[in-house]
């Protein structure tokens, strides 16, 4: 069992290096590098106008650390076959979980940590923390976890829905009393509770475990949850080919469709715009992208590097669209359509107008609440403007044309 | 003639599946292409519905070629794939208007005879779903709904009947004689054999990517007196094929 683990390990591990690789690529580690360095000014230049009277940050801060606490699950590594293949050897599976366990803490100890490091200038500003008080604060946090992924374990088994809930509400509950302790009282207090805790629950563990059986369905499930969550995260950079886009009626957009024109010249259009709003993958992308631009654009202020990251971001989701061209490729019908064969580029470079002017917009909107005056925002949209020509009009048509 | 193949060699790559292949299918006339897996039947559909190119020979097309004017030799044709190929993100509503947009159709008229056919096939009630879930023989139903919707003068059928419910084959061969009788073609390839003699109105049968014979029932059955009564007896004795029982 401690070798089907390790194997298992080693090739999940493959695999995640395998996308990590093509998820640092050189697009997304420039983006990366302005959104770390983007967040990171804000982030200091906020630190700045904190005092010690804005008691409330420390209530936010215990909430932070309190939901930092749900992130990152257990990794079990089980798959579907297992119901049937490991079933026979049940008992020797925990030993089995109890690597998954050691693994999942070495993933969980650096989030943590960061997070801690993260809030603490807070904590020093405001509440005056010294640095042995950050450190029980850090065991604290840590020992929280280690309760938190104990009960995780715990529930690989069958238990009792009064043992689910009583189990769930203790770590939930006592987690945010004993996190209320450390931040209000005394974080040594916080840390030897929270150690207590910990404790607690692995007792309850080794007493519980050889009294029920592996609740293998839900394991199986929740395991491939988790690894679905892992791959639509790379799939926001690369092709997953595990993660295929769904579609969605959203019957809501019908009216935007309506606005389209609909004749003989505009019938890709009509199944682009059609297979864009209602398949999740591209529209999902350009949503996300959108987003993350504008709430970036909004916290960066009104500078050079907030005109750098509109170019950036506008480049990104009109070079992650080109794709979109060929998705009905496939599709013996588009082949056969006596249609006029510029008509097809046509459709979609009127398409990419569309949606890189909607971002635009957006951006330009960003842009304007963070107080930019009319001239900025005028230089920005000349600037959008040149760059979605230079994207649809030659950029587009050099590659797919 | 509607459609005329002369001297077709073609296939996917250097080698070609098909050898010199010459057939033709008159207006008002069903001709039934058959022959065993890997006889060459979709290579030729490939081939006259311009996913492939002729290495050598020429298909016409009402007196078009693709190369003469793409445009207006598509206008003409209409295909139903085997398997039917449908878009995830359209509904059936949408699928309909997809074809009308992409042939030019006039909406109102379009839309009269859609309604009509989608009585006839029972999808009337279904116009807002995805058919891409829908079951194998109601997606095929939707790909007939789609080609008998256009003004084509050449139907293009891949195997139609497996997966069709009795009722659906019934009403597509009634479908198939109504547009014969508007003088459009249909070639229509297939291995039902028992319904394809008695529905085709003439045969090519191929075989190793050739043509075996062609003609109509008759004429084979005269040509190959020994071979046997039914299109079945006749097709397995000229492809050579023996089997020990």
């Amino acid at each position: 069992m401690n070798e089907l683990y390790q194997q298992r390990l080693q090739r999940h591990l493959r695999q995640m290096l395998h996308y990590l690789r093509l998820v640092f690529n050189d697009h997304f580690v420039i983006a990366l590098m302005f959104f770390v360095g983007g967040l990171g000014l804000a982030y200091s230049s906020w630190l700045k106008t904190v005092t010690t009277h804005d008691t409330w940050i420390i209530v936010v801060v215990g909430v932070a650390l309190w939901l930092g606490l749900r992130v990152s699950r257990i990794a079990t590594l089980l798959e579907s076959a297992d119901t049937v293949f490991l079933l026979p050897r049940e008992h020797d599976l925990h030993t089995y979980f109890q690597r998954a366990w050691r693994y999942s803490w070495l993933l969980a100890i650096p989030v943590q940590i960061i997070w801690v490091g993260l809030v603490s200038p807070l904590l020093m500003l405001v509440d005056q923390f010294s640095g042995l008080s950050l450190l029980a604060l850090l065991i604290t946090q840590l020992a929280l976890k280690d309760s938190d992924l104990t009960l995780r374990v715990t529930k690989l088994y069958r238990l009792s829905p009064q043992q689910h809930r009583t189990a769930a509400s203790v770590n939930l509950i006592g987690a945010a009393v004993i996190m209320a302790l450390a931040l209000a009282v005394n974080p040594w207090l916080g840390a030897v509770l929270a150690l207590a805790l910990a404790g607690g629950q692995r007792w309850w563990h080794g007493q519980i475990w050889t009294h029920t059986v592996v609740a293998w369905k839900a394991n199986v499930a929740s395991e491939a949850n988790r690894m679905l969550g892992i791959y639509r995260f790379f799939n926001l950079f690369t092709d997953v080919p595990l993660v295929q886009g769904n579609v969605k009626r959203r019957k809501y957009l019908d009216g935007l469709l309506r606005l389209m024109p609909a004749d003989r010249a505009h019938a890709f259009g009509y199944l682009f715009t059609r297979g864009m709003l209602r398949g999740t993958e591209f529209s999902g992308l350009v949503a996300r992208l959108t987003i993350i631009g504008a709430v970036l654009l909004y916290f960066v202020g009104h500078g050079w590097l907030a005109i750098a990251l509109d170019v950036i971001f506008i480049y990104l989701i009109g070079f992650q669209l080109l794709p979109f061209y060929k998705r009905y490729d496939n599709i013996v019908f588009t082949h056969i359509y006596p249609l006029a064969a510029p008509l097809k580029l046509k459709n979609f470079q009127r398409l990419l107008t569309l949606i890189l002017g909607t971002t635009g917009v957006i951006f330009l909107i960003a842009f304007w609440l963070t107080n930019a005056s009319l001239a900025q925002v005028g230089l920005l949209l000349v600037i959008n403007v040149i760059e979605i020509y230079l994207l649809v009009a030659w950029y587009a048509k050099l590659r797919l044309g | 003639m509607a459609l005329a193949v002369s001297h077709l060699v073609g296939g996917y790559s250097q080698i070609p599946v098909l050898k010199d292949i010459s057939f033709q299918v008159e207006p008002g006339e069903l001709v039934g292409l058959i022959g065993l897996n890997g006889a060459g039947k979709s290579t030729t559909i490939n081939h006259i519905i311009g996913l492939l190119t002729p290495m050598k020979g020429a298909i016409t097309l009402n007196g078009v070629t693709l190369a003469s004017d793409a445009q207006q030799y598509k206008q003409q044709l209409a295909y139903i794939p085997e398997t039917p190929i449908l878009y995830e993100e359209l509904t059936l509503k949408e699928h309909l208007e997809m074809t009308m947009l992409a042939y030019g159709l006039d909406q109102t008229k379009a839309w009269e005879r859609a309604n009509k056919l989608l009585k006839t096939f029972r999808l009337d009630n279904k116009l807002d779903w995805f058919p891409a879930n829908f079951s194998k023989g109601m997606k095929q139903k939707v790909m007939i709904v789609c080609a008998f919707l256009t003004d084509a003068k050449l139907f293009i059928i891949d195997e139609p009947f497996l997966g069709l419910d009795p009722l659906a084959v019934h009403d597509l061969l009634h479908l198939i004689g109504e547009v014969k009788a508007n003088g459009a073609s249909v070639l229509m390839s297939t291995h039902v054999l028992d319904t394809a003699e008695k529905f085709c109105d003439r045969f090519v049968l191929l075989h190793d990517g050739t043509i075996q014979t062609q003609g109509t029932f008759d004429e084979i059955k005269a040509a190959y007196p020994d071979a046997g009564e039914s299109l079945n007896d006749i097709y397995l004795s000229l492809t050579g094929v023996t089997r020990d029982e």
